[in-house]
C-alpha cells in the first residue's frame, strides 16, 4: 500500500530491494540509503486519511509486480533517450523538478515522439512548500544518492508477460461552453490568444470572464479527453500569462467552471474510474490548495501533491492514475 | 472480436476523424487520436500507429474495438 513512512521505515523497504518512487522534503530524502529509487521534494500529500503537509515522513509509492527495472538521470537534451530507454512492455515513472529546462523540453518535445503512446510514461514534477520562501525543488537518483536541480529520474519497470500497464486521468473541472481560445504558438507564457476567432489580451480576457485570480485552468480538447492548462500568474502589468504547462496552437481551449467542493468532485470523477487496479497517482497542489483538501479524502486514490503531473505528457490541476491490469 | 489487419482501411479512417460518433474513455488514446491532427507531429503512417495501439491495448479496449468493426 502507498503511504506516508519514516525515514527508518522507508530505509527498510530500499535496504529489501524494492523499487520505490519517494516524495519528501530535501533533508528527508537527502537521508536515505542508496537503493533502487527515484525521489522528488514536495511536503504535500494526500493519504487514506486525508489531504497534510507532512516534514517528517516521506510518501512511498511501490511498484508491485515488476519483472525488471531500470533507472537512469536524463539532462534536458536526452528526452528522446528517455522514451527510448521506456519499455514497451511495461511502464515509466519520471520525477522533473518544477519550472525547469528538462521538465520544458519534456513539455514540448516529448509528445513528438512516435511511440510515446506506446510507453506508458506517468510521473510529476516536484516542488517546494510554499511557505518556506527560497527553497528549490529537486529530484533524487537513489542508485547513487545524487541530487539534481535541472534533470529528470526515471524508474522505467517491465512487467511480466500478459501484464499491461495503462494512464487515466481524473479531471474534476467541466468547460464553459462558450468562448474557445486559442494560441498561435506554443509556450509556458502567453500574452494575446483569440477568443472565438477575435485576437484579444489573454488577461483581459480571464478578468473579464472573472478569473482574474486564475485559479480556473484553461482546458484543452483532445479528441474527448480535456487536458488543463494551470494558470501560474497574470502580470497586471504586462498582460503576460504565465502557465504551468505549455499551451499548444491548434488545440481548442476553454476556460472551466468554477467548482463548489472539490471533496466531492473527486468522489465523484474517481466513482467513474476502476480503483482496484491503480499502483500510482499523483494530483495537483493547487487542487489541494484551491480546494482546501487538508483533512479532507479524494476517495482511494493516495499520493503526492505535485507542481505538475506527468502522463504520457506534462499535465496540469488534474489527477493521474497508473492501472496495471 | 479480431482484431482488423494491419492494412484494414479503419485504422486511418479513425486517424482521420472519419469515424462519426467514435468515442473512447481510454486517455492514451483520446492523446493520440488528437496527435493525428497535428502537423508538427510528423507521423509517417496514421493508420499503422493507430492499429499499432490497438493491438498493444486491445484487452481493455473492446467497446473501442467494438464500434469499429461494426462499420
Amino acid at each position: 500500500m502507498n503511504s506516508l513512512l519514516s525515514v527508518e521505515e522507508v530505509s527498510e523497504l530500499i535496504h529489501a530491494g524494492l523499487p520505490l518512487c519517494l516524495a519528501g522534503t530535501d533533508a528527508l530524502l537527502a537521508r536515505l540509503p542508496a537503493g533502487n529509487w527515484i525521489g522528488g521534494t514536495i511536503p504535500y500529500f494526500m493519504t487514506e486519511e486525508g489531504g497534510c503537509l507532512s516534514l517528517d515522513r516521506v510518501f512511498v509509492s511501490r511498484l508491485p509486480g515488476a519483472a525488471h527495472v531500470t533507472s537512469a538521470v536524463y539532462g534536458a537534451e536526452a528526452i528522446a533517450q528517455l522514451i527510448h530507454d521506456a519499455p514497451a512492455d511495461g511502464f515509466t515513472v519520471v520525477i522533473a523538478p518544477a519550472a525547469t529546462e528538462a521538465l520544458r523540453r519534456f513539455a514540448e518535445d516529448g509528445r513528438k515522439s512516435p511511440d510515446l503512446f506506446l510507453k506508458p510514461i506517468v510521473g510529476w514534477a516536484a516542488g517546494v512548500n510554499l511557505d518556506a520562501p527560497g527553497d528549490q525543488p529537486a529530484v533524487y537518483f537513489g542508485t547513487d544518492r545524487s541530487r539534481h536541480r535541472d534533470a529528470i529520474v526515471a524508474l522505467h519497470v517491465t512487467l511480466p508477460t500478459g501484464r499491461l500497464a495503462s494512464i487515466e486521468i481524473v479531471n474534476i473541472f467541466q468547460a464553459a461552453e462558450q468562448e474557445v481560445v486559442e494560441f498561435a504558438e506554443t509556450g509556458f507564457t502567453a500574452r494575446y490568444c483569440s477568443v472565438n476567432g477575435v485576437r484579444r489580451p489573454l488577461a483581459e480576457y480571464l478578468r473579464a470572464a472573472g478569473n482574474a485570480d486564475g485559479r480556473r485552468p484553461l482546458m484543452g480538447n483532445y479528441t474527448g479527453a480535456d487536458v488543463n492548462v494551470a494558470i501560474k500568474s497574470i502580470d497586471p502589468a504586462t498582460g503576460d500569462v504565465a502557465f504551468f504547462g505549455p499551451v499548444f496552437p491548434g488545440v481548442q481551449y476553454r476556460l472551466a467552471k468554477p467548482i463548489k467542493d472539490y471533496e466531492i468532485a473527486f468522489a465523484e470523477g474517481l466513482s467513474r474510474c476502476d480503483q482496484t487496479s491503480v499502483i500510482f497517482s499523483c494530483n495537483c497542489v493547487l487542487n489541494y490548495l484551491y480546494g482546501n483538501l487538508e483533512g479532507r479524502k479524494t476517495g482511494l486514490v493516495v499520493g503526492p501533491m505535485t507542481f505538475g503531473e506527468i502522463g504520457y505528457q506534462l499535465l496540469t490541476q488534474t489527477c493521474v492514475l497508473l492501472h496495471v491490469h | 472480436m479480431a482484431l482488423p489487419s494491419p492494412h484494414d482501411p479503419c485504422w486511418l479512417r479513425l486517424a482521420d476523424a472519419a469515424i462519426p460518433g467514435f468515442t473512447t474513455r481510454q486517455f492514451g488514446l483520446q492523446l493520440l487520436l488528437r496527435r493525428m491532427r497535428d502537423p508538427e507531429a510528423g507521423t509517417l503512417d496514421r493508420g499503422m500507429e493507430v492499429y499499432l495501439f490497438f493491438k498493444k491495448y486491445e484487452p481493455i479496449l473492446g467497446a473501442e474495438l467494438e464500434q469499429l468493426t461494426r462499420r
